[in-house]
């Protein structure tokens, strides 16, 4: 029989229920104080409706900006007039599951049948552990353990705000069904609305007629609706089945099925479309489609439209693991449809990259870096996200490094295939190292005394078509297509032989060095001896007996060897003071340092093949080097000191506001040793696109120079937000500027950034081409680098931004990069509209160099992400990368 | 001109014992830094009670001048040294500190190895230059800040106990 316990008189009720041994509830009305009412006033009755549930299906706990704390509006994502935060109330605190806790019930009114079902009307509230429910009329069923709610429902729990015309709750698990519903996810900055919902046992939400957005409440930006939606809140994405993304509530965008993220786990996301118009491949839809497959591995696919090339995809496909890392990426475009200027018309252009790094143990690693693409055209056409790691040459290498030893006696074997695609057709094809074996190692035999050692054999080979000469004066212009596949002329027709050469190298190194070290000064003198030994292939020797094919008299020799000794001593002085600038106290420093180098010159050298040496671009480090050739081809013959002096600024804390160092190499002897046999005897090339003989009078002139260059450098850093770098070679010998570098950077956050830098870099002359592309005979011009860049991020008023970049070639008067645009801000999105205007390197000569033309419009949905910058044109911006992770 | 010859000993006495952390046994890094701390008195030690930790070491490359006709004629390599100071338990004493530095160089298309030997010859260039730095910044350290720090850690950790049973 049913027995109403309860009051039946309209007053505010109080109920505790307590699950008993059979987990049943066992209710009680309590021993607190009900508050009685006249009739009609029931304002102060229940103070547990801070809103009516009708106005909370719009606010959605959205608190503006003006009514928050200091502390609140500090964590407010960018852009934002607000955020939507949880109300103080009972339980919030409360942790472990709602249903271990007891239920406290309260209403105007309430009926109770003891075994079997409560009831409750009029202003319920209702209370278990941290979730709350209220609402117009509850049920709650003692057996089932079903809540029942009806009317202006509103339900929360942490990080959760539910608003529905009715709702059902398992109280054991946690189960929830509603109808009509409205709700907000705090942390995640996300709301949403359905028709129905069900919170599975597992936490899942399942929406039907579905809507959800991280825009603010009544702004309708964008939203993704969908007939069935799912949202994972424990891994934190959501998913669905025929969503349309609405802008303003005009569907724009259909798939069949989306996932995306509802927090900021990943910095990853979903869409990220791209509109573009070029003057080349005309209108440019990228739509990246983001597939988040599990916590530690992810895909991309990017299909892509070019109205003049066709329908193109890229994929990627990431992951990570304990002990490794990677990505499988590719793109393929169909059998290409641009007609004009395009050498690959009616192929099919693909481009592949793998990259890992495997961890094998504490101490060994390998690493994989594979990309191969279709054609030469491929990157300058497309463009890539995928991280490639050079555009000129596309590096294919696998490499494995064991380090052995301790830390006093330590080494390290190193293994390297490594081989390039040429991506150039004006360059030539490099060496490839197959394979490379490297061991290094020392000991620090006493804090003074220590060894090094290194062993390096590799294995050099090429294909004898590798140089690329002449091959524009000789193509017919009017026949564009495959040009460099007709063209390629082969090396060795009638000049040196030795750059043919493939074969094995084997270099090794030892040296010691004992080293006194004083506060104030240390003295260092280290001797090295150093071996080269050859064994080449691909050598013919007939060749090296006509002197129109060898006219420097090179000896066949298939086993050129080079051995030298080195003796070097470096020593140091520091001086300190203390010292006040600009009303600031710094230590200043004054460091001169001493070097000379000794290495007797060991002739012959040019028997030795070009196969990983060069030589290095002269700066203030290169005065204290060994060599002044990259690799192992030479050994430099040396008796020079080296004068430089460095003064810093410190602060209290030991940065560096300001360092300037500047020195100079004197030679004693003339260096014999070149790197280029060619060098000491003058041939002009006809058409080549540089002025050989220039450039190789300098190169004599710098060998016989009594001093080196003055080497300068300077960093300054002017405040906390700006800093100056300047570098500057003068050639104290000929007289004029070599290099010259100055760049000035500004940034008070990742929102405000200008870059200004100026680069000089003292070239030989190159040489003029006419309309088609041949040069003229005897026809020069400057060919130095002069260039200015300027690029940067600049708030303009409310949520605008100003991006741009300006890269001028002084030397030829011509813009390299012109970007323009603006990017506006808002709290749930981000577009963004470009202008670009840039040089397209389709040609090798700067009189026709072609520039193409394109403008772009972005989206970014925020809180739907973005997996990194898929904005290929911004990278020319330093710092740009941080500014979008920053706002979004 | 108020040059003096530095004095004695730049570093405070709790840092003359650490334990290096973050870098890989046998790296270039590591040997530089090794080398570097070891001159300036330091002795390493797994059991030190200060850890120097590296907490990051990259390297970036871009192209900063361009041929007449586009292609990347110079690139600019710019490395970032990220390290703090910690006690015995991980925690962070002093830092993060970061420092960088740059270096430009050539890039040579008709001898792509030439600019790889080129390139790995910059990247120990750019490890000893930000050693340097790092040093600078251990021998700015004073005893007396250290105890405060050390402190200051203390409190922390023990705030932490404090609150990790609340949360259980």
């Amino acid at each position: 029989a049913y027995a109403a316990t309860a009051t039946p008189e309209p007053s505010a009720v109080k109920w505790r229920c307590l699950p008993d041994a059979q987990q049943n509830w066992v209710c009680e009305q309590t021993a607190g104080t009900p508050v009685t009412t006249g009739s009609g006033s029931r304002t102060g009755l229940v103070p547990t409706r801070p809103v009516v549930a009708s106005e909370l299906r719009t606010t959605l706990d959205w608190i503006p900006v003006q009514q928050m704390s200091a502390e609140q509006r500090a964590a407010i994502a960018p852009h934002c007039s607000g955020a939507y935060l949880e109300p103080e109330r009972e339980g919030l605190a409360s942790r472990g599951k709602p249903i271990d806790a007891p239920i406290r019930a309260e209403s105007d009114h309430s009926s109770y049948l003891a075994g079997e079902q409560a009831t409750f009307s009029g202003h319920v509230r209702v209370n278990q552990g941290y979730r709350q429910v209220e609402s117009d009329e509850a049920r709650l069923f003692e057996q089932t353990e079903i809540a029942e709610f009806e009317g202006n429902v509103v339900l929360r729990e942490p990080d959760l705000l539910l608003i529905s015309d009715s709702t059902r709750i398992q109280m054991q698990n946690g189960r929830v069904e509603a109808q009509a519903v409205d709700f907000a996810m705090h942390s995640s900055r996300s709301r949403g609305g359905a028709q129905q919902l069900v919170r599975r046992e597992d936490g899942v939400i399942e929406l039907t007629d579905a809507r959800y957005t991280t825009c603010p409440p009544a702004d309708n930006s964008w939203a993704i609706t969908g007939s069935e939606l799912s949202i994972n809140p424990d891994s934190g994405f959501g998913s669905g089945t025929h969503a349309v993304l609405r802008v303003k509530d005009v569907p724009v965008f259909y798939t069949p099925y989306i996932h995306f993220p509802i927090d900021e786990r990943r910095q990853s996301g979903f869409l990220y479309p791209q509109l573009g118009l070029s003057s080349e491949n005309g209108f440019d839809l990228i739509t990246p489609y983001y597939l988040n497959l599990a916590p530690n591995y992810d895909a991309t696919l990017t299909p892509r439209l070019q109205t003049e090339r066709g329908v193109s995809l890229e994929s990627e496909f990431r992951y990570l693991t304990r002990e490794s890392e990677g990505q499988v990426g590719g793109a393929i475009l169909p059998s290409d449809n641009l007609k004009d200027k395009n050498r690959n018309y009616d192929e099919d252009r693909w481009l592949f990259n793998v990259q890992h790094d495997q961890q094998l143990s504490s101490r060994w690693d390998a690493s994989l870096d594979f990309t191969n693409a279709s054609d030469k055209d491929y990157l300058r056409d497309f463009g890539s996200s995928l991280e490639v790691s050079s555009a000129d040459n596309l590096n294919q290498q696998l490499e494995t490094r064991y380090r052995g030893g301790d830390d006093d006696l330590f080494w390290s074997l190193r293994a390297n295939l490594q081989s390039f695609k040429n991506m150039r057709e004006d360059k030539d094809d490099p060496y490839e190292k197959m394979p490379q074996l490297e061991l290094t190692g020392g000991w620090n035999a006493s804090e003074q005394l220590s060894f090094s050692w290194l062993a390096d054999t590799t294995y050099f080979t090429r294909d004898d078509n590798w140089k690329y000469i002449g091959k524009l004066a000789e193509a017919d212009k009017s026949e564009f297509e495959r040009r460099y596949d007709i063209e390629r002329s082969l090396y060795g027709e009638g000049a040196d032989e030795l750059t043919n050469a493939n074969g094995t190298r084997v270099y090794l190194e030892t040296g010691a060095s004992y080293r006194w070290q004083w506060p104030f000064a240390y003295i260092e003198p280290g001797i090295k001896g150093k071996t080269i030994h050859y064994r080449l292939t691909n050598m013919n020797r007939e060749d090296f007996n006509d002197p129109v094919r060898n006219p420097l008299g090179l000896e066949y020799d298939t086993s050129p060897s080079t051995s030298a000794p080195m003796f070097s001593l470096d020593s140091g002085l520091y001086f300190d003071r203390s010292t006040r600038y600009f009303g600031r106290s710094y230590t200043q420093t004054l460091e001169p340092r001493l070097f000379y180098l000794f290495v007797p010159e060991q002739k012959g050298q040019f028997q030795n093949p070009l196969f990983d040496s060069g030589v290095y671009q002269f700066s203030y480090d290169s005065l204290w080097r060994e060599d002044r050739f990259s690799g192992h081809d030479r050994l430099a013959d040396a008796n020079r000191v080296s004068l430089g002096v460095t003064t810093r600024l410190l602060d209290n804390e030991g940065g560096e506001t300001f360092r300037f160092a500047i020195g100079q190499t004197y030679y004693f002897d003339d260096r014999k040793v070149l790197l280029d046999p060619y060098y000491g005897k003058f041939q002009d090339e006809e058409g080549a696109d540089s002025n050989l003989s220039q450039g190789r009078q300098w190169a004599l002139d710098e060998a016989e120079a009594s001093a080196s260059p003055i080497a300068s450098e300077l960093v300054w850093h002017l405040s906390r937000a700006s800093s100056l770098r300047q570098e500057w070679i003068y050639n104290v010998d000929q007289s004029w500027n070599q290099e010259y570098g100055l760049a000035y950077h500004y940034s008070t956050d990742s929102a405000r950034m200008l870059d200004i830098a100026y680069r000089y870099s003292k070239r030989a002359d190159r040489t003029i081409k006419d309309d088609d592309g041949n040069a003229i005979p005897g026809a020069f011009t400057d060919g130095s680098i002069s260039q200015s860049d300027i690029s940067g991020i600049w708030p303009l008023f409310g949520d605008w931004s100003l991006l741009g970049r300006w890269n001028h070639d002084l030397t030829n008067n011509k813009n390299l990069e012109i970007l323009a645009g603006t990017e506006y801000d808002s709290c749930c999105y981000k577009v963004r509209f470009l202008f670009r205007q840039g040089l397209n390197g389709s040609t090798d000569d700067i009189e026709n160099a072609d520039t193409e033309n394109a403008v772009v419009l972005q989206f970014v949905l925020k809180g739907l992400g973005g997996f990194g910058t898929n904005a290929q044109y911004l990278s020319g911006i330093k710092g740009y990368e941080e500014h979008d992770k920053s706002t979004n | 001109c108020g040059f003096q010859l530095r004095g004695e000993v730049s570093l405070p006495s709790e840092l003359q014992r650490l334990n290096l952390s973050g870098v890989q046994s046998g790296s270039p890094l590591s040997q530089a830094l090794r080398q570097s701390l070891t001159s300036n008195g330091v002795e390493l030690s797994e059991t030190a009670d200060l850890s120097l930790a590296v907490l990051g070491y990259s390297t970036d490359q871009r192209a900063i001048t361009f041929t007449g006709t586009g292609q990347s004629a110079q690139f600019e390599v710019s490395g970032t040294l990220r390290f703090n100071l910690q006690n015995s338990n991980g925690t962070e004493l002093m830092g993060p500190f970061s420092l960088d530095a740059q270096r430009t160089y050539q890039s040579d298309q008709n001898n792509t190895t030439a600019s790889i030997s080129e390139r790995k010859m910059i990247d120990r260039e750019l490890e000893r230059s930000l050693v340097q730095q790092l040093m600078l910044r251990l021998q700015a350290i004073t005893s007396a800040q250290l105890a405060q720090a050390q402190q200051a850690a203390e409190a922390r950790e023990l705030q932490a106990q404090q609150a990790a049973p609340a949360a259980q």
